[in-house]
């Protein structure tokens, strides 16, 4: 995976090098994610994917192709950016269509965490089991998922413009629940403090089940 | 050396092989159980027309492999994008040290169903690789619909799309399996929408179905079939018409459902609770639970009544559940899941079945290869009855016919749904008379089951596709089908909305 701005750039030049459109625009999208799933108070699902998808967009005339790929390859490039282009040759006249943007000063939204980054299989488990374990003190059964994601995001054009912006993202969210008793749910985006290891953050999040709830159809 | 898919078929198929068992070679001697590879490449073109003009024309292809292991009595999986020696290794590595934290918080031990080691090569017949057809001709086919819609005086927006997928993966295990499939999806749809101008009112008709698109596993021929040019003004008039018809009354009557909305009732009321993970527990953190619990296997609970016979079965040719193995490797079969009004049988998997004494019946599916296999539909239907759909009507004093699915809604374990559809009529002593909007029904899925006293013949019987069930963290879309035929309730609730 492409994961620093250099290589990402160069990437893309190299794709809209390919390109025989009038005008072309590459879509770069870079992801790692995990998550962490876990029901009846234990973790019964753990997954991690790495994947990238490249967007051409190739423009002839007012006529619009859209392709996509992840196979980064120099064949697949080469071909992702022909298919853009068949398809904008067949594709009707789209009169709305003026041309693909010039570039901007673009004001940067940073939002990239190392610590979410690099958050490991054991650290997602270990939050999980802080979660399970004040369920199963409390004679609860919890259900949820604990999940991280970084994602490279980066746009050129034919045009000159090229922008490129790492991210990261988490969030966690679970259910408690006490049979006909009640059930409360909590979830956060979280920024991966310190504290989400602590009891004393979990205990913070949720209440204890404390609505009765009538079943509605006697089974 | 990274590997090409697009290279002539047998270096591709020579260089999934040797990824994948090189990825497993890895993860057991790191200490794994139990492993499995899939490797897959997933290409999918698309065709939208909207009022008149070419939308979007779409084409993508994506490809990856993932690993999948027990470790330490855990499940630990990781996929990639990369398809090259060092990432082969790097993905079984992480797999493997996944499923070492999942031990962390461990339940019981991971414990699969038995399976013959299984080996063979399945692809989807067909007539006409829908890839082969000329992009021109596949955009008229879409316009002339789009035409046939706008013709009617009253129409406002139409919409017609179609779109076709071809999957090939390979999938090997430490048991010793090693399975191929080339598996294609096809679909397409129409839909006219009218407007009234006073007050912004919107009745909507779709042809054949809606939720996107009627879909099947299949060839182009699939869609030629549809002949959909020759609905599109039908379904124009009966936008327009729904305008000026009276709403549906509320109150306690007969309904009759046609073919697509018997095949979404299946789906909502009937093969989402059977999924046996969900039935465990295993969803609750997320889409909810199952009223079909464990014990109502008994031979004795009562689902339906005694004609309503529901089974599961990735075998049916054109079903979009049908494949030759799943995702566990375990081979395409049917299963019984209601018998005669009794429930008799669930969704499962390698890891759920033998948790209630059973074996996998092959219902394991991930919607690609970045994605965990789970517990998913196949092809879970309703057996057709022995009616013809006129004698059915006819034998109808007081009710309703609900045509095509416009809105659903039901509960976290399956039980209390409300359903809204397109078009209604009722019907008064044996025939069909005024047209009805926006007509809804509720009910309590057992008893809403066993009021039903008449299901149509293999005449009217139809293998619906629902390309688009969500389900699972991270979410998958999977491509579900469901055979049904229009079916009689009795006793039901009708037009609880407000309008």
């Amino acid at each position: 995976m492409y994961s620093n701005e250099k290589s990402v750039r160069a990437l893309l030049q190299k794709v809209l090098s390919y390109s025989q459109a009038e005008q072309t625009e590459v879509v770069y999208l870079g992801a790692e994610s995990a998550l962490t799933r876990f029901a009846n108070n234990f973790i019964h699902q753990n997954v991690a994917e790495r994947n990238h998808e490249l967007r051409v967009r190739a423009i002839v005339g007012k006529r619009t192709g859209v392709a996509t790929t992840n196979r980064l390859d120099d064949q697949s490039l080469q071909r992702v950016v022909e298919q853009a282009l068949e398809i904008a040759r067949l594709s009707p006249e789209n009169p709305e269509f003026h041309s693909l943007p010039e570039p901007q000063s673009i004001v940067p939204a940073p939002g990239f965490s190392e610590r979410t980054a690099q958050y490991s299989a054991e650290a997602r488990a270990t939050s999980v089991g802080i979660i399970v374990q004040l369920a199963k003190e409390r004679g609860l059964e919890s259900a949820g998922a604990l999940s991280t994601e970084t994602n490279h995001v980066a746009v050129a054009n034919s045009l000159g413009v090229f922008a490129y912006e790492p991210r990261t993202e988490s969030e966690c969210h679970a259910v408690v629940m006490a049979d006909a008793q009640g059930s409360g749910y909590t979830s956060d985006l979280l920024p991966m403090p310190p504290q989400l290891t602590s009891r004393r953050w979990h205990a913070k999040q949720w209440k204890r089940p404390s609505v009765v709830v009538t079943p509605l159809i006697s089974q | 050396m990274p590997i090409h898919l697009f290279q002539p078929e047998n270096r591709k198929k020579k260089y999934m092989r040797d990824l994948a068992n090189r990825a497993l070679n890895i993860a057991q001697q790191l200490g794994a159980s139990y492993v499995d590879v899939r490797v897959m490449e997933r290409t999918t073109e698309g065709i939208d027309v909207k009022n008149g003009r070419v939308e979007g024309i779409s084409s993508g292809t994506s490809s990856g492999f993932n690993v999948r292991v027990i470790v330490d009595g855990a499940w630990g999986f990781a996929s990639s994008a990369n398809m090259d020696d060092a990432e082969a290794e790097r993905v079984a590595k992480q797999a493997v040290q996944i499923a070492r934290a999942s031990a962390l918080v461990a339940g019981e031990p991971v414990i699969l169903s038995p399976l013959t080691p299984q080996h063979g090569f399945y692809r989807t017949p067909m007539q006409k690789d829908p890839f082969s057809i000329p992009l021109n001709q596949k955009v008229q086919l879409l316009l002339d619909a789009d035409a046939a819609m706008r013709s009617v005086q009253g129409v406002a927006l139409t919409n017609s799309n179609m779109e076709y997928s071809r999957e090939h993966k390979l999938f090997v295990s430490s048991e010793g399996s090693k399975v191929e499939q080339e598996l294609y999806d096809v679909g397409a749809a129409i839909d006219a929408s009218a407007v009234d101008p006073t007050s912004s009112e919107i009745q909507t008709r779709s042809y054949p179905n809606s939720s996107s698109r009627q879909a099947g596993t299949s060839g182009y021929e699939f869609i030629e079939a549809m002949d959909l040019a020759n609905h599109g003004a039908r379904i124009g008039e009966e936008a327009v018409k729904l305008l000026a018809a009276p709403q549906c009354p509320s109150g306690v009557t007969t309904i009759i459902l046609d073919g697509p909305q018997t095949a979404l009732q299946v789906h909502e009321s009937c093969g989402h609770p059977i999924e046996l993970d969900r039935v465990l527990g295993m969803e609750a953190g997320f889409v909810g639970k199952s009223f079909l619990t464990t014990d109502k296997l008994n031979g004795h609970y009562r689902y339906g009544s005694d004609i309503v016979n529901l089974t599961a079965d990735a075998t049916i040719p054109g079903g979009l559940g049908t494949f030759g193995w799943d995702d566990e490797g375990v081979p395409a079969q049917r299963t019984a899941i209601v018998i005669n009004g009794i429930f008799s049988g669930y969704l499962m998997s390698r890891d759920t079945a033998p948790m209630i004494g059973l074996t996998s019946n092959g219902c394991v599916r991930a919607d690609s290869w970045k994605r965990l296999p789970m517990i998913r539909m196949t092809n879970v239907s309703l057996e057709p009855g022995t009616w013809t759909l006129d004698d059915l009507i006819a034998s109808t004093d007081d009710g309703i016919y609900m045509s095509i699915n416009k809105s659903w809604s039901i509960d976290d374990r399956r039980l209390n749904f409300q359903f809204g559809v397109e078009l209604a009529y009722e019907v008064q002593h044996g025939k069909l008379g005024r047209m009805l909007k926006n007509a809804t029904y509720t009910g309590i899925t057992p008893q809403f089951w066993g009021s039903c006293d008449a299901i149509c013949n293999r005449d009217e019987w139809v293998v619906w596709g629902t390309p688009n069930c969500g389900k699972g963290e991270p979410i998958q879309t999977m491509r579900t089908g469901h055979g049904a035929a229009p079916a009689r309730f009795r006793n039901v609730q009708v037009g609880v909305g407000r309008w």
